[in-house]
């Protein structure tokens, strides 16, 4: 039976067998095996994990990079104070210098109203702060109250006459305004002045300070101190506070102070390529497994209509095997005569292997003149094709013997009808006519194992003259035996003695041996079955008769 | 029985004479049967009208049942003259049980 491996072919093969009543394939759709839910499954995790992984180090190489903005963008943020410094630090280091509080004016007029609102310059004397100068608005610091005392006094006692001070910062907070106070001192030949500036921060923390370009592409809010609230807000660049995403953080010292700026990317820095490697992971993974599941599932569909097959293959084989049992039986004669002063037993057996419709023959038939005819044979080869010319070998030779022929000559008359090219097959077939009267018994063998005659406890095999098989021969010789009374003919195809690897003489004599033990015929033909043909498996068919001459 | 070879492998040659010489070797059964018959029907089976040589070289063919038979026969019949080439003595026996020594005769 062909292999079919394809779900449609099997489900045709399997509902054309519907009538010889091979169960139909199950209609409703299977549940799918759990080998392949399983492989989704593990398949579902390993993707998830892959992409948890890839994620994750995106994230953190993504971090690396906007710390490393961060430093960039906080180094230029540093020029903040600096420039601060240097604007209040001029004008007070000239006036320090000269005494001429009038370069304080010209020095700071420039940098008022903008980017100070207001600019005060006090000397110290004796540690108090002094009003000397004062331009734009007024202060938002109560220049006389303690905390300005101490904020200028700060700024003072950090100045020596051989450097400038440090910027001292001060943020101030009205509920309406805010403002960064900026004090700085300058000491030379005994004077020291300290310049206070205040700048206003604008409502919407813009432009303040000059960022440069590391924050170009940065969305970022620069708070006072190290908290990051709204009312420590300096500066932003965004509406969207406070600022989430990949952080980058970086303190910038601000004078006295620090600043904190907190930054994140409007895009990734690594290109939104490494972004979606993990979505593109994530979908490949789940690709890959949807598919792998589905094979899975499509092999394991198929074993199981494979497995169904080899069920179906099984049955058809039983089946066809109980209808070859029932074709041999049929083909093979169901009475023989049964002449007083004689007794025939016969048996056949199939081979244990394969599809036993075999070749073997055998038949018995009166003749006028109180004379039996019989034959057995062989046609080479199994199946349906020598079982079929098998039938044909026998009616005809019991047709010619029944007709008058001498059996040599019925064996040259059937061997015209049976052709090795034609057929495929040969034929080996003996034949003999016995006189019930005389125990006479004249045979012609085609090719066929020879007869055995057991006297008593004796078994030997019959010479005589042998021609070739049916098919190839034309011209046979028949030779003539003398029975005594009891004497037992045994008849027998090569099945009953062949084993592959010894001599067909060993064979024989191993079924003389066995057929010395028994005197009743039908226990010998019991005897020897059992003796020759137990527990081997063959694929050969067996046939042997027995003819006991009791006059 | 197991040991033996269960394949059939065939060579086609010829003699110093131009004989062609199949030579089967393993066990000719059911199995090699086809191959076997594709062997001889590549030489001619007769020479101008004349069955001609073959010569089968049993010398390692260990195994040989009816079917085997059947492609020797076959040959036969389509016209070649066969000679067998050192056949075992259980291959010669089957040869002489079935009556065929004179039609499948065994080189000297």
């Amino acid at each position: 039976m062909s292999v079919v491996d394809e779900d449609g072919a099997a489900a045709r093969a399997a509902s054309g067998r519907h009538d010889a009543g091979i169960p139909d394939r199950p209609r409703s759709r299977p549940r799918p095996h759990g080998l392949s839910l399983t492989v989704l499954v593990i398949g579902l995790v390993v993707t998830a994990a892959l992409a948890v992984v890839s994620r994750l180090n995106y994230a953190h190489n993504e971090q690396h990079q906007v710390s490393t903005q961060a430093q960039l963008a906080g180094a230029a943020l540093t020029a903040a104070p600096i420039d601060i410094q240097r604007l209040l630090g001029r004008p007070t280091t000239s006036v320090a210098a000269s005494g001429d509080l009038g370069l304080f004016d010209s020095g700071m007029k420039r940098q008022v109203p903008k980017p100070f609102v207001s600019a005060q310059l006090f000397r110290m004397v004796d540690g108090s702060p002094h009003l000397v100068r004062s331009l734009g608005k007024s202060t938002q610091l109560d220049t006389s109250s303690g905390a300005a005392r101490t904020l200028l006094g700060k700024a003072a006692s950090s100045a020596t006459p051989a450097s400038n001070g440090t910027l001292v910062v001060t943020r101030l907070a009205t509920a309406t305004t805010q403002r960064l106070g900026y004090a700085f001192a300058a000491t030379a030949l005994g004077r020291t002045y300290v310049a206070y500036a205040e700048q206003t921060l604008p409502g919407d923390r813009r432009e303040v300070l000059k960022s440069g370009s590391p924050l170009a592409d940065m969305d970022f809010a620069l708070y006072y101190g190290k908290r990051q609230t709204s009312s420590t807000l300096v500066e932003t660049n965004t509406d969207d506070l406070p600022i989430t995403g990949t952080l980058g953080r970086v303190t910038i010292p601000f004078g006295d102070q620090v600043l904190t700026a907190v930054m994140t990317p409007r895009s990734p820095l690594l290109g939104t390529f490494a972004q979606s490697i993990a979505w593109m992971i994530a979908a490949a993974g789940l690709l890959l497994t949807a598919v792998v599941a589905l094979l899975t599932e499509r092999l394991l569909r198929r074993r199981a209509v494979a497995e169904q097959l080899a069920a179906v293959t099984d049955q058809l084989y039983r089946a066809e095997r109980g209808v070859a049992e029932t074709l041999q039986t049929a083909l093979l004669p169901k009475h023989l005569p049964r002449p007083p002063g004689l007794a025939i037993a016969t048996r056949y057996l199939g081979g244990t292997e394969g599809i036993n419709v075999g070749g073997d023959w055998y038949d018995v038939v009166d003749l006028p003149g109180d004379r039996i005819f019989f034959t057995i044979g062989d046609v080479s080869g199994r199946g349906l094709s020598a079982a079929t010319t098998m039938s044909r070998l026998r009616h005809s030779i019991t047709a010619y013997a029944v007709e008058g022929n001498d059996p040599a000559m019925v064996l040259t008359k059937v061997s015209g009808l049976i052709d090795v090219v034609r057929d495929g097959h040969f034929a080996t077939a003996l034949c003999g006519i016995l006189d019930l009267g005389t125990g006479i018994v004249t045979v012609a063998n085609a090719g066929h194992l020879p007869l055995l005659r057991k006297d008593g406890l004796v078994v030997e095999p019959i010479e005589g003259p042998l021609g070739p098989p049916l098919g190839v021969g034309s011209q046979y010789d028949t030779a003539d035996i003398t029975l005594t009374p009891g004497t037992v003919v045994l008849a027998y195809t090569d099945g009953l003695v062949e084993r592959r690897d010894e001599s067909i003489d060993v064979g024989i004599a191993r079924l003389c041996r066995v057929a010395s033990t028994a005197t009743d015929l039908e226990t010998l033909l019991d005897t020897v079955v059992t003796g020759l043909l137990d527990d081997r498996p063959s694929t050969d068919d067996a046939a042997i008769m027995g003819v006991q001459w009791n006059p | 029985m197991e040991s033996i070879d269960q394949t059939l492998s065939i060579a086609v040659g010829s003699d110093p004479d131009g004989t062609p010489v199949i030579a089967f070797a393993g066990a000719l059964d059911l199995t090699g049967t086809a191959d076997a018959e594709r062997a001889f029907a590549v030489l001619p089976a007769s020479v101008n009208g004349a069955p001609a040589d073959v010569v089968v070289d049993m010398t390692d063919l260990a195994f040989m049942d009816s079917a085997g038979l059947t492609v020797l026969l076959l040959a036969l019949k389509q016209g070649h003259a066969i000679r067998l080439r050192r056949p075992t003595s259980i291959i010669r026996r089957l040869i002489a049980a079935t009556g065929l020594t004179e039609l499948l005769p065994v080189e000297p």
